[in-house]
């Protein structure tokens, strides 16, 4: 499980993150949203280690990030957004690496790049950012890790590869996995998770399930707008809007509505 | 589960190193070994036999040249905003990253130097053995030790030379491989930079404490050594230096490499 308290995180005086407190629990898949700059791909380097916390705690199965030991670091595996790749092929970085993950399964590896179409002995340089990006994301659901970070995963992806991606995120998933997705493209991805988090600079707007959100809210798609509603945006086909569930019924989720509805509030 | 040190992860965290990082720097090796090659065709065009005592200094030169800039080339992206990650988060502790990193520069990267260049003189010797004279057999490379007490019957015994040359390969080979974790960006040139500075800084200071001091003070300063001094032969000076000199060299290494570790270990990307 992961415990953050009071985190907080500047970059050369400019505030990113102020006073954060949240957890992530395991067997779920997280959305992390939020606006430009408040600190998502910034938390990712924080709870990876690759950036030492200024104020606060950040607590992994009992491990600070910060101290990169070796127990900690095979636990978890990051994408950052902009993969670039070592100067090696698919195969001699994951032969290489994969010694350090005890529950790697190169079936799985081979599987995983056969779907997505990439050819093991290519380098990462030869590629094109959806396909390092492929490439990648098979390497890090075959290293099976209890924490999987990956930051904006369906950037530069294809359209079949980003039905393909989802593809693979759901099967990859158990109860001793968590997967922390953030993301500005959540149509990608929003069949895929379970709970959602709206980051904010100074706080966490949102840190719900989905099903607790379903029973909340009710978003619906009408041609008049709703005189009841929490939040609406007129679109092309009709209104989309947000009103408490007084129904009990469950109503398919508009992340993007949400989103928009949560950052209005603050 | 050890998470300071562990041998079977250090010979994995090498295993992988060697997969993912001698390649390139096997390539950046060739273009030493070119520079051979050019020399060679320059031979030729101009019908001048390269000595092999000529081969041998560039041959010498080049190895220098490519074990000294090696942890720039073989670590270049470690500590990079944006590549370095990968390298951060590879399950291997600080201290094994330092090990494998030292192991490597040290061991492997001078090995594979030494066979590619000088494999490179013999494939060229075997192409056209009038074009560069003999065949070059390179000698135990140790280019520290040429310090020597002319008209003196004192000889080092003979471990010394192997040991010094060990001693202060290991620091050259240290003290690139601290810039290296200590620049993100231009590593060669900052270092270079850096050290020009530094030399700089130490003329100026020199020159300031040599203008502000009269040989009074320094004959004041030296006189309780004088009469030591003077009770020693130079070969026993020659020794006190040396030992001095080494002992220096070993305490610097250490401080590089204490840089080196708390660099790889607190390094943010």
């Amino acid at each position: 499980m992961i415990e953050i308290k009071n985190l907080s995180f500047a970059y050369s005086g400019t505030d990113v993150l102020d006073n954060i407190s949240t957890a992530f629990e395991q067997g779920r898949v997280y959305g992390l949203l939020g606006a430009n700059g408040v600190g998502k791909s910034t938390l990712f380097k924080l709870l990876c280690g690759l950036l030492t916390t200024k104020r606060g705690k950040i607590d992994i199965d009992g491990y600070s990030p910060a101290d990169r030991h070796p127990g900690f670091l095979s636990k978890i595996f990051y994408i950052p957004e902009d993969f670039e790749g070592p100067a090696v092929s698919i195969k001699n970085y994951a032969s290489g690496i994969s010694s350090f993950y005890s529950k790697y399964d190169e079936n799985l590896l081979h599987s995983l790049l056969n779907d997505f179409d990439i050819d093991i002995n290519r380098k990462f340089t030869s590629l094109s950012l959806g396909q390092r990006k492929r490439a990648i994301l098979s390497i890090a659901l075959a290293m099976n890790t209890e924490y999987l970070l990956l930051d904006e995963p369906t950037n530069g992806l294809d359209i079949p590869a980003k039905a393909e991606f989802r593809k693979m995120v759901a099967k990859a998933m158990d109860d001793n996995r968590t997967i922390i997705i953030s993301t500005h493209q959540v149509k990608d991805v929003e069949n895929l998770l379970d709970h959602i988090m709206i980051l904010d600079k100074r706080c966490v707007l949102l840190d719900s399930s989905v099903a607790d959100i379903q029973q909340q809210y009710s978003f619906d798609v009408t041609m008049q707008r709703p005189a009841d509603a929490l939040y609406c945006e007129e679109g092309l086909g009709g209104y989309c809007s947000i009103s408490n569930n007084t129904t009990d019924e469950e109503s398919r989720i508009n992340i993007e509505l949400l989103f928009n509805y949560i950052n209005s509030k603050k | 589960m050890n998470e300071v040190f562990d041998i079977k992860r250090l010979g994995k965290l090498m295993q992988y190193e060697v997969i993912n990082y001698i390649p390139h720097y096997f390539k950046s090796l060739l273009i030493f070994a070119s520079v051979i090659a050019a020399v060679w065709i320059l031979s030729l065009t101009i019908e001048e036999p390269i000595m092999p005592g000529g081969r041998d200094e560039l041959v010498k030169v080049l190895f220098v040249l490519a074990i000294t800039l090696s942890p720039f080339i073989v670590y270049k992206d470690m500590n990079n905003r944006k590549k370095g990650y990968i390298y951060a988060m590879i399950p291997a502790s600080t201290l094994e990253k330092l090990l494998s990193m030292i192991v490597l520069c040290v061991v492997i990267v001078p090995l594979l130097a030494y066979a590619v260049l000088t494999a490179t003189d013999l494939l060229l010797w075997l192409l056209s053995k009038v074009g560069i004279g003999t065949f070059l057999h390179m000698e135990f490379y140790n280019p520290f030790t040429s310090i020597k007490i002319v008209d003196d019957e004192y000889l080092l015994p003979h471990i010394y030379p192997v040991f010094d040359s060990i001693i202060y390969f290991v620091n050259l080979v240290a003290y690139t491989i601290m810039f290296n974790t200590i620049f993100r960006k231009n590593k060669v040139f900052k270092t270079i930079l850096f050290n020009i500075s530094m030399t700089f800084a130490f003329v100026i200071l020199t020159a300031v404490i040599v203008n502000i001091t009269t040989p009074e003070f320094w004959e004041n300063l030296l006189s309780p050594f004088v009469e030591w001094l003077d009770e020693k032969t130079d070969v026993e000076l020659f020794g006190y230096v040396m030992t001095t000199v080494r002992c220096l060299t070993v305490l610097m290494s250490m401080a590089f490499l204490y840089i080196t570790y708390f660099r790889i270990k607190k390094v943010n990307y």
